[in-house]
C-alpha cells in the first residue's frame, strides 16, 4: 500500500503544499516461527533447524530452515494465500512428538509480515517420588528406565534412564528419546516373616519386595538379636525374582549361638538398600517326661512355670508332652500335682530333670 | 509398585515409610544406659525424632528425647535411664520406647520390652 504525507511550511504569505514522497506497491513476507513446550504448559522454546517450506502462493521461495530463534521468514512475497509447512526430520525429531504432524497453515499474506506459528509437542519424562498422601518423600533412589520406541517397534527390554535421588521437586526432562517409562523407587518394603513364632527346626519364609530389582539380582537377609542389630548371627542369601526376595530358613540352634533375647528381626538387603522387619520370637520345642516317684509315667493337665515366669498348660500323656519353650529358657516347676517326682525334660540331646512338689 | 506410563507424562512412584525400634538391652538397673536404635525406610535424613519411654501395661510416658534426627535411615540414641524426678508408678519394672518422626508422620510400634530393677541395690554386710 503506498501511502503519503504532507507538510504544510509557511512563510512570506505563501503556502506551499508538498508531498514528501510518495511509496510504490510493497510487499509481504512470511515469517515463521516454531517454538516448542511441554504438553499443557506456558513456557516455550524456540527450535532451530527445522526445514520450512512455502507453497500454493504467487511468489515462490525456496526452502528455508528456522533460525537459533526458531523463525525463518519468506519476504518479498506478492499479496496473496501462502501456505507454510513445516518438516521436523533428521536428529531432531526424536526430541518432538510428531504424531500427528504440524498441520501446514494457509494465510493471506499482504504488505508487512504476516505470522504463521507452530508449536511442537516435546518429548519429555517427569519423576515423583511421593508418600501415600502425595506428599513429596525426598531423599528415596530412584531409577528411571526406557523402552525406546523406534517407529511402532518398542524395544524389548528395560535400559536405564537416570538414576537419582528424590527431592522435593519434580525431576523433569525435557527431549527425551519416546517409548516407554518405568519409574521405581529403590526402596525394600514389606519384609515379613511368614511365621512371627519361629521355632527351632521348623522352616519359615522370609520375604521382602524389590520392586525395582531386575531378576537375579543378588540380595540377603540378615538375621539379628534385637538387641544388637549390627552382629549378624546367620546370613541367606537369595535372588530377586518377580520384585520380589524370598528365603526359606530353618532355624538351628547352630546359628544362633549369640542370641540372647530371643526376639529377632531380619535385615533384608539388595546392595546398599534395606529395611528391618518385625520383631519374631523364637522357641525350642521340647519334650517334657513326666513320671512319678514310682516312675509311672502321668497322664494330667498341668502347668508348666518357666525360668521367665510365663506358665504353660499341658496336658501329659502317657507321660509326655511336647511344648515350646522360649529361647533360653526352661521349664523351672511343674504344678499343680499330686504326686511327687521329677520332670525330665528333653531338648538338643540333652536331658535334665525338675521337681514335681506334691 | 512402579509407575509405567509412555514419554510426556510426569509417573509417581508411592512409597510407604517404616520404623523400627529396638532397645539395646533386655534387663538394666535404674543408672544404667540403654541404646535406643531407630531403623527407618523412606525416610529423609535430618527427619526430627522423638522418643518416649512407656510403661509396658498401663502405656504411661516415663519420659521423652526430643530433638533427634535421622541418619540414613538410622538413630542409635544412648539413654541413661534416671528416672527419680519423673514420677514413675512404683509398679512398673516393663517398659519399652516408641519412636515418633513428624515429617513424614510416623510412630514405630512398641520397641521390645526392657525391664528395669528399680530396688535400691541391697548389700551384705
Amino acid at each position: 500500500m503506498a501511502t503519503a504525507t504532507t507538510t504544510t511550511q509557511s512563510g512570506s504569505g505563501q503556502e506551499v503544499h508538498e508531498p514528501v514522497h510518495s511509496c510504490a506497491k510493497t510487499k509481504g513476507s512470511a515469517m515463521c516461527e516454531v517454538l516448542t513446550a511441554r504438553d499443557g504448559s506456558d513456557k516455550t522454546t524456540a527450535v532451530a533447524d527445522v526445514k520450512v517450506e512455502l507453497s500454493n502462493g504467487p511468489t515462490s521461495s525456496p526452502a528455508k530452515t528456522t533460525t537459533g530463534q526458531g523463525r525463518a521468514e519468506f519476504t518479498a512475497l506478492d499479496a496473496g494465500q501462502y501456505t507454510v509447512t513445516i518438516k521436523v526430520e533428521g536428529p531432531i525429531a526424536k526430541f518432538y512428538d510428531l504424531d500427528p504432524a504440524p498441520a501446514p497453515q494457509t494465510r493471506a499474506v499482504t504488505t508487512g509480515p504476516t505470522a504463521y506459528s507452530f508449536l511442537l509437542k516435546s518429548v519429555w519424562i517427569g519423576a515423583a517420588v511421593t508418600y501415600e498422601n502425595g506428599a513429596p518423600a525426598p531423599g528415596v533412589p530412584w531409577i528411571l528406565r526406557v523402552k525406546k520406541r523406534t517407529g511402532d517397534r518398542l524395544a524389548a527390554k528395560w535400559s536405564t534412564h537416570k538414576e537419582d535421588t528424590s527431592t522435593k521437586e519434580d525431576y523433569v526432562e525435557d527431549y527425551v528419546s519416546k517409548g516407554r517409562y518405568q519409574l521405581a523407587a529403590k526402596v525394600v518394603t514389606a519384609p515379613a516373616w511368614s511365621e512371627t513364632d519361629l521355632v527351632v527346626g521348623t522352616a519359615v519364609t522370609l520375604t521382602a519386595k524389590c520392586a525395582w530389582a531386575e531378576d537375579e539380582t543378588s540380595g540377603k537377609f540378615e538375621l539379628f538379636d534385637v538387641l544388637d542389630p549390627a552382629t549378624a548371627l546367620h546370613t541367606l542369601t537369595a535372588k530377586a525374582a518377580a520384585g520380589k526376595l524370598e528365603a526359606s530358613w530353618t532355624p538351628a540352634t547352630d546359628q544362633l549361638g549369640s542370641l540372647k533375647s530371643g526376639l529377632l528381626v531380619f535385615k533384608a538387603s539388595v546392595g546398599d538398600v534395606a529395611a528391618f522387619s518385625p520383631v519374631a520370637k523364637i522357641g525350642v520345642k521340647e519334650k517334657v517326661e513326666l513320671v512319678d516317684a514310682a516312675g509311672t509315667k502321668l497322664t494330667k493337665r498341668v502347668v508348666l512355670r518357666l525360668s521367665n515366669g510365663q506358665d504353660v498348660e499341658a496336658n501329659v500323656n502317657n507321660g509326655e508332652v511336647q511344648i515350646t519353650l522360649p529361647w533360653g529358657h526352661a521349664v523351672a516347676r511343674v504344678s499343680p500335682t499330686s504326686v511327687s517326682g521329677r520332670v525330665k525334660v528333653e531338648a538338643n540331646g540333652g536331658t535334665r530333670s525338675v521337681m514335681v512338689p506334691a | 509398585m512402579p509407575d509405567e506410563a509412555d514419554h510426556s507424562t510426569r509417573l509417581v512412584e508411592r512409597v510407604a515409610p517404616t520404623v523400627l525400634t529396638l532397645v539395646s538391652r533386655a534387663r538394666c538397673w535404674h543408672g544404667e544406659d540403654i541404646v535406643i536404635r531407630v531403623r527407618t525406610t523412606a525416610v529423609p535424613d535430618d527427619a526430627a525424632v522423638e522418643l518416649k519411654i512407656l510403661v509396658v501395661g498401663s502405656d504411661a510416658e516415663v519420659d521423652s528425647v526430643k530433638d533427634l534426627k535421622i541418619t540414613s535411615g538410622a538413630l542409635n540414641h544412648t539413654y541413661t535411664i534416671d528416672w527419680k524426678a519423673k514420677g514413675v508408678a512404683a509398679e512398673a519394672r516393663e517398659f519399652a520406647a516408641v519412636a515418633i518422626i513428624t515429617d513424614p508422620a510416623l510412630t514405630s510400634r512398641r520397641s521390645p520390652s526392657f525391664f528395669v530393677d528399680r530396688a535400691e541395690p541391697f548389700f551384705s554386710g
